[in-house]
């Protein structure tokens, strides 16, 4: 009985191989339409055409796989995401290399909210004659981060102090960014062998089937990275005008935001009943990389949480999330954390200093610059006297 | 879903494989009328009503059409399958068009009417699947068809997922006769299928949607720009437009080959066109017969006097320029092609039959048609006819770079245009269809291989909707 059900399985089978075979072995079925010839009915043709099939797959995906290595290679790990305009900031950091002290690298947290010639006026007050600049870029995740920061090692800095450095955490690539070419950077061969090593989820509790889609994610975003989507058109095509390269930096890499948003300091309770997602053992190693490429450039860590309106989602995935005992266990690592701590000081007590409730405009930039100048000043001298 | 996502090759393959391995041809029709809804369906499921309700209208006058008994019976029932597909073209597509036109209107002389519009989405390929069912029952009606007995054959007929969206305008005496022999593997070139494949997505996914940001960014507003910046653009959405258009029917094509089904060919080379009746031979090939067999020749086409004869060119156009979307803008575009089309008409008579055509004169034919091709594609492009006039007096007067327009289109694109257009004729003088039937198969699939990573390497990494999509 099973062998009667099993026989229009096979015809099937046969059937199909040998449409398979027409696929990979036109030159036996004739390759042209107008002369096409029906191939052999007979088992002896479908069977070596089969395997001939196989093979030509398998030389298809080889073939795919060796050249899209080559091109990772020799083309995806030099590009710079085109999309940041952050070239033309280190074309004008190099500029000017030789006279800066304090570099400020991080997301629009930072690039909106330090304004390097107001930094520059406390520390002198404090007497401390320094030059600093906002490498700040906006949307720019710890992985990019990560790359920025390797980049700067092959600029020559030979007078840099410091490098204030804000971790912005993104959680492991959600489907919808498979396909944006950020991926390049976030799974790289370095990212993912790392994430091998390393805890993909967050830190928190989560389930068998969270932890197999993010380990699941991260396979499918290297394969995604590994096809190298757009890396060639990158190379060669011109940035589009109108998009970030109409937005030249100023000197001191610094853009305000001119908008004013008041009523965003207004307290939301449910913030606290968020469940707070902390980085993930995987983002907090690419910290630690970023960390010891900030020591391998001669200068000194200084890890900011920049300001938040106590309403930002952002308080809850980070304020709370962010492991300050790992942090505080490497060397030399100063920590300035400005979430709101429920006290309203600096930027906090002020209506009119706030964009929106992630970004402070131009007068809470002023206001927080100062203080955050202030507080470096201090821990500096604290530093000097403890040595 | 788009024929360069990935999405379209998790959806194609599954069909393909069940498609060749079932072996009845009816329930192969079924599947494939399955696949081609829910591909529809990806963009928006109501709309599956109305191609459902267009099907069955255009199924049924046909059926009453050729069973009629006297000359006006046929020509009731031909009325109803008209005025069906173009109520339902007419309301979802030009009913805001025209109310808003209205309103205007009454505006201008005075009159105050309230506003008409209504909130309508548009449904996709709706130009497309209306006239592919207004052109059976006309067939029907000529007597150049025999009506197919099929429900399930005409559905897919004006359904059929690869030109569905977007075309081409596929014929009923092509493609029904098709529908209706079962396909076998004598009718599929693979090879020949996969090639076309692999170029329609370069065209599209490299050419037109790496180039489609610069294009946009110029036309979203052409005064921040220098004048040397307006030929530039206008040449680059030429290029984009083309890309896009002949990308996405290389791909159409390339994938009903892999069913066994021929679609028409919609494109041949339309830029090395040397006149302007000779572009509309060359582009969108589809539409333009579409166009001459179900409107031209019923208004009179050239039987009635030189006069009439211009008339109806005209006329032609401009309703050919509205099918492509309810705004004036592309009535204009219609009516600069009528225009065209109408003087070199006249000029052929001027001339006569026996014209010697040197080298030079073929040059300059070439250059003055792809000038007027080009300036015509800016009101097709601009979103409206102030935008229009914009560009085309900067590419007129070119004005010096100020401190409001400042902003230039990068240089680096002239060389890209010129590359593009030396490859747009290169591989239209020889045969496409020679050097890659040659290596073997291994090598064939390995070469293949090779070329899709390059390939992906040069994809843009935005992917835009095809332009014709919105027609």
């Amino acid at each position: 009985m099973s062998i009667l059900r099993a026989e229009p399985a096979l015809i099937q089978i046969r059937k199909f191989s040998r449409i398979a075979a027409s696929v990979a072995c036109p030159h036996l079925e004739g390759s042209c339409l107008a002369e096409y010839r029906y191939a052999s009915e007979g088992q002896e043709t479908a069977i070596p055409c089969l395997r001939q099939t196989g093979c030509c797959i398998l030389c298809f995906l080889v073939a795919f796989a060796v050249t899209c290595a080559a091109i990772n290679f020799f083309v995806t790990r030099r590009a710079w995401h085109p999309a940041i305009p952050q070239t033309e900031k280190l074309e004008e950091l190099k500029r000017i290399s030789d006279k800066v002290n304090v570099l400020f690298v991080g997301s629009s947290h930072v690039l909106h909210s330090v304004i390097p010639p107001v930094f520059d006026q406390i520390a002198a007050k404090h007497g401390s004659h320094i030059t600093s600049y906002n490498l700040s870029c906006d949307g720019l995740f710890v992985f990019e981060q990560l790359d920025l920061l390797e980049q700067l090692r092959q600029v020559s800095l030979p007078n840099l102090q410091y490098v204030f450095y804000e971790p912005r955490f993104q959680a492991t690539p959600v489907f919808g960014q498979l396909m944006a070419n950020r991926i390049r950077f976030a799974s790289n061969w370095r990212n993912t062998l790392l994430s091998i090593r390393l805890k993909s989820h967050s830190t928190r509790p989560t389930s068998a089937v969270e932890t197999a889609g993010a380990y699941g994610m991260k396979l499918l975003a290297f394969s995604v990275h590994m096809m190298n989507i757009g890396v060639l058109s990158d190379c060669f095509l011109p940035s589009p005008p109108g998009k970030n390269n109409d937005r030249r930096p100023n000197v001191s890499g610094y853009e305000p935001l001119n908008k004013h948003l008041r009523n965003v300091l207004r307290y939301a309770p449910n913030i606290d009943a968020i469940q707070p997602v902390a980085p993930s053992e995987f983002e907090m190693g690419i910290v630690h990389q970023a960390i010891n490429s900030i020591h391998a450039m001669n200068a000194l860590p200084v890890l900011i949480i920049p300001p938040w309106a106590p309403n930002s989602p952002y308080i809850a995935s980070l304020g709370k999330g962010l492991p300050y005992e790992t942090l505080k266990q490497c060397p030399d690592l100063m920590i300035f954390n400005y979430t709101y701590a429920g006290k309203k000081q600096g930027v906090y007590g002020c209506q009119d200093c706030w964009a929106d409730p992630d970004h402070l405009n131009h007068l809470g930039a002023e206001l927080f610059t100062a203080e955050l100048a202030s507080d470096w000043i201090k821990a500096v001298q604290k530093r000097g006297a403890g040595e | 879903m788009i024929f360069t996502e990935l999405r379209f090759l998790v959806f194609l393959l599954p069909v393909l494989a069940c498609y060749w391995v079932i072996r009845n041809h009816k329930w192969r029709s079924i599947l494939l009328l399955a696949g081609s809804y829910l591909f529809y369906a990806c963009w928006d499921w109501r709309f599956l009503f109305l191609i459902a309700f267009s099907t069955l209208t255009g199924f049924f006058t046909g059926q009453r059409i050729f069973a009629a008994s006297s000359q006006r019976e046929k020509r009731f029932w031909l009325t109803c399958a008209v005025v069906v597909n173009l109520t339902i073209l007419g309301f979802f597509k030009y009913y805001n068009f025209f109310a808003e036109s209205l309103v205007r209107l009454a505006g201008m002389v005075g009159l105050s009417i309230s506003d008409p519009t209504l909130r309508i989405i548009l449904p996709v390929g709706i130009s497309f699947f209306t006239f592919e069912s207004l052109s059976y029952a006309v067939d029907v009606y000529r007597g150049k068809l025999r009506p197919t007995n099929s429900l399930t054959k005409f559905a897919l007929f004006t359904g059929f997922f690869p030109h569905l969206v977007a075309g081409p305008i596929v014929r009923p005496d092509q493609f029904l006769p098709q529908l209706e022999t079962p396909r076998t593997r004598k009718h599929v070139d693979v090879r020949w299928a996969l090639m076309l494949f692999l170029m329609g997505f370069i065209k599209k996914a490299c050419i037109s949607d790496n180039l489609s940001p610069f294009a946009d960014a110029y036309f979203r507003d052409p005064a921040v720009f220098h004048g040397s910046s307006a030929c530039l653009a206008v040449l680059l959405y030429a290029t984009q437009i083309y890309c896009d258009f002949s990308g996405y029917t290389d791909m159409a094509i390339a994938v009903s080959g892999l069913f066994g089904y021929r679609l028409t060919e919609n494109f041949d080379a339309p830029y090395l066109a040397r006149s302007v009746t000779d572009f509309w031979h060359r582009w969108h090939i589809s539409l333009s017969t579409w166009l001459r067999d179900y409107l031209y020749i019923p208004l009179g086409g050239n039987r009635y006097g030189k006069l009439n004869t211009h008339r109806n060119i005209v006329l032609t156009m401009l309703l050919g320029g509205l099918w492509h979307g309810a705004s004036w803008n592309f009535v204009l575009w219609g009516f600069m092609h009528g225009i065209a089309l109408s003087l070199h008409k006249q000029w052929l008579e001027l001339c006569g039959p026996k014209r010697s055509v040197t080298t030079l004169g073929t040059l300059l034919a070439w250059m003055i048609t792809m000038i007027w091709v080009c300036l015509a594609w800016v009101p097709f492009r601009s979103s409206d006819f102030g935008g229009s006039l914009q560009v085309w007096y900067r590419i007129a007067v070119w004005p010096a770079a100020g401190p409001a327009n400042n902003q230039a289109l990068p240089a680096a694109l002239w060389a890209i245009l010129a590359a593009l257009l030396l490859m747009h004729y290169i591989i239209n003088r020889g045969d496409f269809g020679g050097w890659w039937r040659k290596p073997s198969a291994m090598g064939f699939a390995g070469a293949y291989g090779a070329a899709w990573a390059v390939v992906v390497g040069l994809k843009a990494t935005a992917t835009v909707p095809f332009i014709y999509f919105q027609f």
